[in-house]
């Protein structure tokens, strides 16, 4: 007895000492980083680079070039910059990338660069924003003037073809904020006696469309909806509806699908948002690119379709984004 | 590592004091050899990353001083139109894309997508550089040039871009490679500590237990020393220690004092018994010495024995022609008693020639004292059977004469009863004479040799006789006497029976 307990002290302390030299040894092991190959480039510049819209865009853009073998490159400024955004569209063709998509901030001064790199053989695929007349291969995103004309559509289906609704836009200069307001004042127009009692701009800032909200509100009392034509602005004008004990009385009808406007829904503040579709516009813009690169010319403009968000498709809709953010992961 | 069941002689010998100190040694040096292995080959690591990180930092910055001298030169070109300056920038730029080359063989993978950016806005800016420097030799004006210029200079501004975008990249790299190994080195470190205060708490343990088998065992070595110092030789082994040599030096000393105490045995058996040897010897001498005191008391005696038995025959053949013939029988009792006791003086003889003799006296004592006494002989044992030395019984029987029955007027009678009992004859020689008093009894026995025996035929005394057979046989217990004035005097021999 005594003797297989010596035994077995001498084989534990053998063990002990063999398990701290594997725990060492095996410590010492050095992961070689597995050699990635290098593949083609494909540069995204977006209009602000930490925007959950674009961050869409970009996931949907790394899916498709996950299944074409390139990679992409998610670049933008840090705040909106054309010129920032211009650079950064020169800097991807000084280094000769394979493919650019771009944000287009100003469509008149992104016309020659836009141009520029056309001529020197890199493909460039506008994405959201339009410049219509470089020689850009082709246009992804939203038919803004459509988009408008949907956001119409909604307002009517919320309170008829009657009364008076306001009006809170991006900004005033800003190309496909005048493009929504017009498909909407067109829709409107033609198909109800609707009055638009105010337009205002909040430049795309929380606090400035929360007070044009406001405004609008205490200077026309009876407004029955309110139409927002950028993600921030439906946010701002439901912390005034809220503030102001208007939630429900006042409708606001949105834009885009950022996770306050979501919750909004939710608790029915908001009433519906048109969202875009960010996701389907990268994966459609790399697709363009590659196919071009490829031989297989592809031009013109690719339209992705608007969705109507309001309470009744929210899970749904919150399911599909959750799967694309998982496809990427 | 000694079984239980091993053999006291055989000791393993697995475990010796050298093997104790190799395994001891194992513990300590094993665990401070791989520490030190360890945390070589680590900061080995650290320093190759430190090295490997400022030797990239240091080309990054080559490339980068390369491209501004480049375009320095360039820039010079275009201001002076210097032909070396144009040499300048083609060289710097050269070097520059070297060093972009020789990076690109081993760097991570994010650092490969920027330097492949980097190598081609290189080609980019040498493209416009080019192109700039061709219009400008075509002696253009500086409009025409301008816009290719400015480009060419905004490339610039991209490199230098890419270059710090490089920069960081290889810092966060090799910062991330660091930050990795710093985690495993921590890690070992924690694995290293706990590893040798094992190896510390398991030497101290081992060194306790090896110290404390060695003190039990020399303390058990000098109790039993101090113990053979005072004589005891037992020595109880204690338990069995783990260390060959103790066992072996134990054993040896278990084994030394075994045999000194057994040596010790021996040589007291060997005194005892020469002690006894030296005992038979003064026995035999004494009776020797009486032998030779009785014989010559014979020689003493004697007249010449041939001249007496001639004489004697001689006296035996005139008795026949005178026709007498009790005389004649007379004569050859005493003729064979004489014989008797001067052949038989020195040897054994049997109870029965004993009692021959006995007989040959009575008869002449017969003849002597006519009806004065009685004789009666009672024998209830083989007779053959005992031994006693010659000339025995019959001086009993003659004091029982001398002392018994010749001083009474109206004489007695003499019972000799011989009877076994057990491995003893007891000879019983008793007279209803007239007895004697203490001081005779004294007399008879005393053993002093100036005490002569008188009037006996032998001159043997009782007092010789009885030392005899006390010599003889070894015992005290032979011979008794009682006696009674006017009643007689009882003799009892115990003789023991030798088959």
């Amino acid at each position: 007895m005594k003797r297989l307990l010596k035994y077995s002290v001498y084989y534990l302390v053998v063990l002990v000492f063999i398990g701290f030299n594997a725990a060492l040894l095996d410590s010492l092991k050095y992961e070689k980083p597995v050699e990635e190959e290098i593949k083609p480039k494909i540069v995204l510049i977006s209009h602000v680079y930490a925007n959950p819209y674009w961050k869409q865009v970009r996931l949907g853009a790394e899916k498709a070039a996950k299944e074409r073998g390139v990679i992409v490159d998610f670049q933008g400024p840090e705040s909106a910059s054309v010129e920032e955004g211009i650079k950064l569209i020169k800097m991807a063709y000084a280094a000769r990338v394979s493919g650019i998509i771009a944000y287009v901030q100003d469509e008149t001064r992104y016309n020659d660069v836009i141009n520029k790199v056309i001529e020197g053989g890199i493909p460039l695929v506008t994405v959201d924003s339009d410049a219509e007349n470089s020689k850009r291969l082709a246009y992804v995103g939203t038919d803004n003037v459509e988009a408008g004309r949907v956001g119409g559509r909604e307002v009517i289906r919320q309170i008829g073809t009657e009364g008076k609704v306001a009006v809170i836009m991006g900004g005033k200069s800003v190309k496909n904020q005048i493009e929504r307001v017009e498909g909407f004042k067109s829709y409107i127009s033609n198909n109800s006696s609707i009055v638009i009692a105010a337009i205002e701009s909040s430049d795309s800032y929380l606090l400035e469309a929360e007070l044009a909200a406001r405004k609008i509100l205490t200077q026309h009392p009876d407004v029955k909806a309110l139409f927002c034509t950028s993600a921030l602005d439906g946010l701002g004008a439901a912390k005034a509806v809220k503030s102001l004990g208007l939630t429900g009385k006042v409708k606001i009808i949105c834009f885009d699908d950022l996770p306050e406007t979501l919750d909004n829904i939710e608790k029915g503040i908001i009433t519906s948002t048109v969202v875009q579709q960010p996701y389907v516009m990268g994966y459609k813009a790399v697709n363009i690119i590659m196919d071009n690169i490829e031989g297989k010319t592809t031009k013109g403009l690719f339209i992705t379709d608007v969705l109507v968000v309001d309470k009744e498709n929210l899970d749904e809709f919150r399911k599909q984004q959750q799967e694309y953010y998982n496809e990427n992961q | 590592m000694s079984s239980e069941n091993s053999n006291r002689n055989t000791i393993t010998k697995t475990s010796s004091l050298r093997n104790k100190f190799i395994i001891f040694a194992v513990i300590i040096i094993l665990p401070i050899a791989t520490s030190n292995g360890v945390s070589l080959i680590m900061s080995n690591r650290i320093s190759n990353i430190y090295n490997i990180m400022m030797n990239k930092m240091s080309i990054t910055n080559e490339i980068k001083n390369n491209l501004n001298q480049s375009f320095f030169h360039f820039n010079q070109y275009i201001l002076t139109n210097a032909e070396e300056s144009k040499r300048l920038y083609k060289f710097y730029y050269d070097k520059a894309v070297e060093d972009v080359m020789a990076l690109q063989q081993d760097s991570d993978i994010r650092s490969k997508y920027i330097l492949r950016d980097l190598l081609n806005s290189l080609g980019s800016f040498k493209e416009a550089a080019d192109r700039t420097i061709e219009i400008y030799d075509d002696r253009s004006g500086v409009d025409v040039y301008y816009d290719e210029y400015v480009w060419t200079k905004e490339i610039v501004s991209y490199c230098n871009t890419f270059i710090s975008m490089l920069s960081d990249s290889y810092f966060d790299y090799n910062v991330n490679i660091y930050k990795g190994l710093k985690q495993k080195q921590d890690y070992i470190n924690r694995v290293l500590m706990a590893y040798i205060i094992v190896a510390l708490m398991l030497s101290a343990i081992y060194t306790l237990l090896f110290i404390g088998d060695i003190t039990r065992k020399l303390k058990e070595l000098v109790s039993a020393s101090e113990k053979v110092v005072k004589g005891d030789f037992t020595y109880h082994e204690g338990e069995r220690t783990y260390i060959y040599e103790l066992d072996i030096l134990s054993e040896a000393f278990r084994k030394m004092i075994t045999y000194i105490s057994k040596y010790i045995e021996s040589l007291q058996e060997k005194a005892e018994l020469e002690r006894k040897l030296q005992d038979e010897k003064m026995k035999l001498l004494r009776y020797e010495n009486a032998l030779k005191v009785s014989q010559l008391k014979i020689l003493q005696a004697q007249i010449n024995p041939h001249f007496l038995f001639n004489t004697l025959n001689c006296i035996s053949q005139t008795a026949v022609k005178e026709n007498a013939h009790k005389t004649e029988s007379l004569i050859r009792a005493v003729a064979g008693i004489l014989r008797y006791s001067l052949s038989m003086m020195d040897r054994n003889a049997t109870l029965e020639e004993e009692v021959n003799i006995v007989k040959q006296y009575m008869y002449i004592q017969k003849i002597r004292y006519e009806d004065r006494f009685e004789f009666n002989l009672k024998i209830n044992v083989d007779l053959k059977k005992v031994v006693v030395p010659a000339m025995t019984l019959q001086p009993f029987v003659e004091n029982a004469f001398i002392h018994g029955i010749e001083p009474k007027e109206e004489g007695g009678v003499i019972n000799i009863e011989i009877t076994e009992q057990g491995s003893f004859c007891t000879i019983l020689i008793e007279d209803t004479g007239c007895g004697m008093d203490e001081g005779m009894l004294k007399e008879i026995m005393s053993d002093s040799p100036e005490q002569r025996p008188v009037g006996h035929t032998t001159g043997l005394g009782i007092r010789s006789v009885v030392q005899r057979l006390k010599l003889m046989y070894g015992r005290d217990d032979i011979f008794s006497i009682e006696s009674k004035k006017g009643f007689g005097t009882r003799v009892y021999l115990k003789i023991p029976i030798k088959e």
